[in-house]
């Protein structure tokens, strides 16, 4: 194992719940969770050699978990490339308390569109809108506009 | 009241979120639990071929002398042949010492190493003592033999028995040796690696 290998698994180490989470926010079971994992750290590792630390890791993580979840062509998408880094967990199967209530996150937060999915799970890791909008690439304003509007949403579908 | 519920459920998907992530950060990541599975099977194997080898001394150690006493050989040889199966089953023991008592799981690696390795080193440094050791009692098994059997057709005949039997026990004893080797082996480069990720 090289450094930037060594470097790199770390760095997915640390961040492993941040990539899991968004990509089980945005998948319908655990076959698609797996698959989207997998396609985060690919892309990952792809972008990790040109990594300029102009934002934080985390910022960098947020930004490439999420287009890579909003972007992905399902139907392109094939298994060609492998990493052995997955994660040892099925949150679409476990039946206790605690997986239940992620099971009603999952249902609120998979409701609306992809993009907007990506705004709500930032707001609720309590980041500003400057840093929400610079993970999905919109204006400070536009993040306040469409958290609203999301919010709106939410509360409609109670 | 509106503003009231919002924040409220605000705040229930954020506990779930907290609830989702610290799930998360439980989890290990498969590819270092099925390194840690390797290792639980290497030092399985390792034990196992211990207890194996455990099994075979203690049962050729009073099965040899009495069959080579009944053959009529000397004391001498039965004892030497007692003492030098004796202390192969103690260096048995010894090396293997420790390893099956460990209950393998992620904090204990390093020790798992530092046993593993010990074992190693005993093993390979076995070659030392027990090539010696087996030409020595090859020779006295020889001259036993002719002082015995003055008929030399007969005793050629067992000499070729005792050479056939020989080679065989051998190499499932050299089959099993180098076996517990390269599971150690594999043991301590799995620990490397681990070791390695962490940093």
């Amino acid at each position: 194992m090289n450094d930037l290998e060594r470097e790199f698994t770390q760095v997915v180490r640390e961040h492993k719940d941040t990539i899991y989470m968004v990509c089980y926010m945005f998948s319908k079971d655990s076959a698609e969770v797996e698959d989207l994992y997998q396609e985060v750290l690919i892309n990952l590792w792809k972008s990790f050699p040109t990594f300029e630390h102009r934002s934080s890791m985390r910022t960098w993580i947020w930004r490439i978990s999420l287009n890579t979840c909003i972007s992905i062509d399902r139907k392109k998408r094939h298994r060609k490339d492998s990493l052995p880094l997955k994660m040892d967990i099925d949150l679409y199967n476990d039946t206790d308390s605690d997986t239940r209530q992620i099971k009603m996150l999952h249902e609120r937060i998979n409701r609306p569109g992809m993009f907007d999915r990506a705004i709500i799970l930032l707001w609720l890791e309590n980041m500003s809108y400057e840093d929400i909008g610079a993970i999905v690439g919109i204006s400070e304003k536009n993040v306040s506009v469409r958290l609203v509007r999301i919010r709106e949403q939410l509360k409609n579908m109670k | 009241m509106g503003q009231m519920e919002e924040k409220m459920e605000l705040e229930q998907m954020r506990g779930q979120l907290a609830l989702l992530r610290e799930k998360l950060k439980q989890q290990e990541i498969i590819s270092e639990k099925a390194i840690v599975e390797s290792i639980k099977r290497g030092v399985g194997s390792i034990n196992r071929i211990g207890v194996v080898q455990v099994l075979i001394g203690l049962f050729s150690v009073p099965f040899c002398c009495y069959v080579f006493a009944g053959m009529g050989l000397t004391d001498d040889f039965v004892w030497g042949t007692g003492i030098m199966l004796t202390v192969c089953l103690c260096a048995t023991v010894y090396a293997h010492f420790g390893l099956n008592l460990l209950n393998i799981s992620r904090d204990n690696l390093i020790q798992v190493g530092l046993r593993t390795i010990r074992l190693r080193k005993i093993y390979k440094t076995w070659y030392y003592f027990a090539i010696p050791m087996l030409l020595v009692w090859g020779y006295f098994l020889y001259c036993e033999l002719a002082m015995l059997i003055t008929d030399a057709e007969q005793l050629k005949a067992l000499l070729l028995s005792v050479l056939i039997g020989g080679v065989i026990g051998g190499a499932i004893g050299v089959s099993m040796h180098f076996k517990s080797l390269h599971d150690a082996d594999e043991v301590i480069g799995h620990i490397r690696e681990l070791n390695e990720m962490e940093k």
